[in-house]
């Protein structure tokens, strides 16, 4: 991560159990970082409307105008619930992602290391209850769990996990907002591609053997690895 | 008596939508219903060529619905059958020169005289496709073994759903089973498996057809063709009655079929 050279990002949005986490850069203009969040949060397109987020300012100290004004902008623009402004310097290093606006590795230390039982229910969970056909798209700030199929050209994005309890023939995105600890489970697991947080998985392009277990997909050493689903 | 609105929609085009609007309406007729085929496609007609009733078109969809004529006057007679009727789409408007209220006025209209109405909805998922299906009860879903139609029925299955149309039932048109015998072309498993709707019928790949349609005639009268055979069992199931599926030389799903058909109410 934070390749040398790399021009540095004004804001980087990170999942965390607290909810959203909003990382400004220390060092830029203020009118700049402001710009770049109104930004980011437009082209989220409404994703994150209601999570509640906390914003550090990575160690500097801003005047209280402008902490009013990325108040204004997280509230009253774009409807989030704004928990803290944090000023303070914290351990955590400022560190690029390679994928705008996704989370880089730093955010899984953020993230209790405990099983996924207790980061479900840390979490929202929506419950689809019908079949995602073709040009279907759910997005969701939380885990989503489909009692159907998600059939190719239909599209599953959520913060959190997603399980399918059927075939899963679609785009799923687990992790949507940074967690690298996110997964995707299926009864039937062929999606046409595969995302956990950043990471980019797809069938490799020779005809594959149907899968007839349930499996799971989660990052293990930066890859997305497909396994059989054990109870 | 209050008839049948069943519009015929796929997505995709060219995967036979209007030669099966044609077989069908044709098909109801000849068992002695009174049925009404209302082409949808305005600016792109061609189910009055299919039926051979071109040259006999005087006022169209549009003057209905602008109110230049009453609805009886824009329904053309069949050449063969008493009771079949044709409303023509318009050529020279666009999908624009209708509105989906009007079409439901006009499938009300229709409702009160004829058993069975079947639309012939145009390609794609804008507003053509919304007025065809403004004013139907239900729906037949055409597609072909092939994964791009497919995928476009699977999409207007879900618009279908989110306009409250349900239970949509499958025509899987264009069947070709040597192909599929040798493991070239999809089977009729591998359609429902995606799709998860009721099977109305497969139509086997049929040089008839092209034939006959050339010819303004529908393949369902045609006594000796496996697609005309094809689309009479299709109209006897819209009747109600239980018809097997024909038996394709070579098809090895043919059993498996029979299970998903009943199996179906379950998914």
């Amino acid at each position: 991560m934070g390749e040398v050279g790399m021009p540095r990002e004004l804001v980087v949005f990170k999942g965390s159990r607290q909810g959203l986490k909003v990382l400004l850069d220390p060092e830029a203009e203020f009118s700049a970082v402001a710009g770049e969040l109104r930004r980011k949060l437009t082209r989220s397109d409404g994703f994150f409307a209601g999570a509640s987020v906390r914003i550090s300012t990575g160690g500097r100290e801003l005047p209280p105008e402008q902490i009013g004004e990325l108040a204004r902008i997280v509230k009253e623009e774009f409807g989030l619930k704004l928990s803290a402004i944090e000023q303070l310097n914290e351990d955590l290093a400022w560190e690029p992602s390679e994928n705008e606006g996704q989370a880089s590795g730093a955010a899984s230390r953020l993230v209790d290391q405990g099983g996924f039982d207790s980061r479900m229910m840390d979490r929202a969970t929506l419950m689809v209850k019908r079949t995602l056909r073709s040009g279907q798209s759910v997005r969701y700030n939380g885990n989503v769990v489909v009692l159907g199929d998600a059939n190719p050209g239909s599209e599953i994005i959520a913060s959190g996990d997603i399980i399918v309890m059927g075939s899963l023939r679609g785009v799923a995105h687990a992790g949507a907002t940074g967690d690298r600890q996110a997964m995707v489970a299926a009864f039937r697991l062929l999606p046409t591609q595969l995302r956990i947080a950043h990471f980019i998985a797809r069938a490799p392009d020779e005809k594959q053997p149907l899968p007839n277990v349930p499996e799971i997909a989660r990052i293990k050493d930066d890859l997305v690895v497909v396994e059989e689903y054990v109870s | 008596m209050a008839g049948k609105v069943i519009v015929i929609t796929s997505g995709k085009g060219g995967v036979g939508k209007t030669t099966t609007t044609a077989n069908l309406g044709t098909g109801l007729a000849a068992l002695g219903r009174k049925v009404a085929l209302l082409d949808a496609d305005i600016g792109l007609r061609n189910l009055d060529v299919v039926m051979g009733l071109e040259n006999r078109i005087v006022y169209d969809i549009v003057d209905v619905a602008e109110g230049n004529c009453r609805l009886r006057q824009a329904l053309i007679k069949d050449k063969r059958y008493e009771h079949l009727f044709l409303l023509p789409a318009a050529q020279t408007r666009d999908k624009n020169a209708v509105t989906p209220e009007q079409m439901k006025n006009i499938c009300d209209e229709l409702r009160k005289e004829f058993d069975y109405i079947l639309i012939d909805s145009p390609a794609g998922i804008e507003q053509g496709f919304k007025n065809a299906i403004a004013g139907a009860d239900s729906a037949i879903i055409v597609t072909t073994p092939e994964v791009s139609a497919v995928r476009d029925a699977d999409r207007i299955i879900g618009l279908l759903e989110a306009a409250e149309l349900r239970d949509p039932k499958l025509i899987l048109n264009r069947l070709r089973p040597d192909m599929v015998k040798k493991g070239d072309m999809m089977d009729i498993d591998d359609v429902i498996e995606i799709l998860a709707i009721s099977l109305i019928g497969v139509v086997p790949e049929d040089e008839n057809i092209i034939i006959f349609t050339n010819r303004g005639e529908p393949v369902v009268l045609d006594q000796n063709s496996p697609a005309g055979q094809a689309y009479r069992n299709i109209v006897r199931r819209l009747e109600g009655e239980e018809v097997p599926l024909m038996s394709f030389q070579g098809s090895s799903s043919f059993l498996s079929l029979f299970k998903r058909l009943v199996g179906i109410g379950g998914r």
